[in-house]
């Protein structure tokens, strides 16, 4: 396993329709990264520039310091899987698994060790002969994994690995992803466009809008602290609040409500807060960042309840779990936590 | 249960059947006749005409001319078809549509023309030897075939395989051998054998192109037929017929022509 470094990657095509922009981020050895971002924002187009399926019109991509511009995708020694898996049809899983080994020339007798040995690992080992044709969904993908993994990879790449799987069995496959990837120290880059699921599995997220890096770091860090309304909106944060007037660095106006922060607000032009952290009629009586409105519409969410509040800086969502609901229509005063009121400069 | 719909298309297609097979059939039938022309009904029973076929040098030199040529040229078809394919497939080439165009251009144009412009061109103006003209000809009518054939099972087949393949590091020529043509399998079978079949009873190309030392079969049973009315004809015809559903039924044996469309096979 191996660092990869990306420098200033661009891609444009036709000299004129730019995909990708100053594209420039490292990925440590063994661990896991995810490329989130809604579809056509290029992140798929970011993977296969580093898989070396397509030439980047700029910009390096660097695996342990050497730069593999110039090296065919046959000769990189990267694995891959694809969401549509891609499993050859026409070859059992075993001849499937065993196909990157004799491409290297490999002894046969190493390939059969070698391949049990990855099929152990992911559990596959019974279904050694059958034909991709004859399984699940979830095995196909386990087959993808065990055929890339084979070669000892430098790098994983995963193309929205899960996205053709089933609820249940996504979240199943993201952990056993996850576990194997700790387990063999791999380096991954995982491509998708599920919040939860790359938060879930990520030692670090890279977001991904319009052909540019948007935020890059931990899923703490984007999940407290995202960079943008753009992040923001992406990963759960309903409620923004257009900052009106900067009174100091913790206090802001707008409209005439002043709203405290904890955090530094002196580039703020967006407030935010996520859902659940805004509370009704708090018996703790704050005496700032309190907002009157009244409840428009309620949804169940099963562990809580999920209402719209229309406020003088228009609708509010607020989460709250409580046993009882409160009705359309209800009075309510809100309050907004300084802690967890974000300020984002753009 | 039949429903309405399905009861009165099988009715239609039992007709469409009848009109088809009817003719064969009096083919077949006259062909055992002992009387000396193709008549009905038949008055006795001979298997004579069928040991004629063997007494006609220019029906056993056309056998082996036309198998001949059909195996060249659907061979070569194929050759040329599936590169062509896998490029208007696979890459961005410009003008694509009008190389596609170009590619089934055959089948639009008469036979028959496209056999006079053979003629023409090949054997008048670039004084070409018959086979080779004859192969150009069966060539040009096979060609079509493969481009078509090929195309579908080439746009059926997911173009993840093969880069799978490439970064598993298979180069891109291998991994045509490996893995386009294993999945692609199916189709040239299949156009191997339409091409075959249509070279093997072409008429009007042939017959521009027949020369002094080479006649094909289908033009040399026309030949036979105008100077002699007997079921020698009839007998061969049930011959060329059993010949050609030989090669459908081995199609079918080696890939099931159904599988074509069949985006698992």
């Amino acid at each position: 396993m191996a660092n990869l470094e990306v420098k200033d990657l661009a891609k444009s095509y036709n000299g004129k329709t730019k995909v990708l922009k100053d594209i420039s981020f490292s990925v440590k050895n063994g661990d896991l990264v995810s490329i989130l971002g809604p579809s056509g924002c290029g992140k798929t187009t970011t993977l296969r520039i580093i898989a070396g399926l397509i030439p980047a019109t700029d910009g390096q991509v660097l695996v342990d310091g050497e730069d593999v511009g110039k090296v065919p995708v046959y000769k990189r020694n990267f694995g891959m899987v694809f969401q549509s898996y891609a499993l050859f049809p026409h070859m059992t899983v075993f001849n499937n698994v065993a196909f990157g080994l004799k491409m290297k020339k490999m002894s046969k007798s190493d390939i059969q060790k070698r391949v049990d040995q990855i099929l152990k690992i992911t559990g596959l080992s019974k279904l050694a002969s059958r034909y991709p044709k004859e399984l699940s969904g979830g095995q196909q993908q386990r087959v993808s994994l065990a055929r890339a993994l084979v070669v000892n990879p430098q790098l994983l790449l995963m193309d929205e690995p899960l996205s053709n799987l089933d609820a249940k069995l996504r979240i199943k496959m993201r952990s056993e992803i996850r576990e194997l990837q700790q387990k063999l120290k791999m380096t991954v880059l995982f491509v998708t466009h599920d919040q939860r699921e790359c938060f879930a599995i990520s030692d670090k997220v890279l977001i991904m809008k319009d052909g540019k890096i948007d935020q890059y770091d931990t899923p703490e860090n984007i999940f407290h602290h995202p960079s943008s309304e753009y992040v923001a909106r992406f990963i759960g944060y309903d409620n923004f609040i257009n900052v009106d007037e900067i009174i100091n660095d913790r206090q802001i106006k707008s409209k005439d409500l002043v709203f405290l922060t904890d955090e530094n607000n002196i580039q703020a032009k967006v407030l935010t807060i996520r859902p659940e952290n805004i509370l009704i009629n708090s018996e703790e009586n704050p005496s700032n960042n309190l907002i009157d409105g009244t409840i428009t519409s309620l949804e169940y969410l099963g562990q809580s309840f999920k209402y719209k509040v229309n406020t003088s800086l228009g609708y509010l969502t607020v989460e709250e779990s409580r046993k009882s609901m409160r009705s359309s229509g209800d009075k309510v005063q809100l309050y907004l936590p300084s802690k967890h009121l974000h300020p984002l400069s753009r | 249960m039949l429903n309405r719909k399905n009861k009165t298309l099988a009715i239609i297609s039992i007709i469409i059947l009848i009109l088809l097979m009817f003719p064969l059939l009096l083919v077949i039938i006259t062909s055992f006749n002992n009387q000396d022309s193709i008549s009905l009904p038949i008055k006795g029973f001979t298997l004579s005409w069928y040991a004629n076929i063997f007494q006609q040098p220019d029906f056993i030199s056309g056998f082996e001319s036309s198998l001949f040529v059909a195996i060249i040229a659907s061979l070569s078809a194929l050759i040329i078809g599936i590169p062509a394919v896998y490029a208007l497939t696979r890459f961005n080439i410009v003008h694509k549509s009008w190389f596609q165009s170009f590619f089934l251009s055959p089948t639009l144009i008469p036979e028959i023309v496209i056999g006079f412009a053979l003629y023409q061109a090949a054997v008048i103006t670039l004084r070409l030897p018959v086979m080779p003209s004859l192969i150009i000809g069966h060539f040009l009518l096979c060609l079509p075939y493969v481009i078509r054939l090929v195309t579908a099972s080439m746009l059926l087949m997911d173009k993840n395989i093969e880069e799978a393949a490439w970064v598993c590091g298979c180069s891109p020529q291998k991994g045509f051998f490996l893995i386009v043509l294993p999945n692609i399998k199916a189709s040239i079978v299949a156009a191997f054998m339409m091409c075959f079949i249509n070279s093997f009873n072409n008429i009007p190309i042939s017959l521009f192109m027949n020369g002094p030392s080479i006649t094909m079969l289908p033009p040399a049973i026309l030949n036979y037929l105008q100077n002699n009315y007997d079921p020698t004809v009839s007998a061969i015809s049930v011959v060329l017929m059993i010949f050609t559903a030989l090669i459908m039924l081995l199609t079918e044996k080696l890939v099931g022509l159904n599988k074509l469309t069949d985006r698992s096979n």
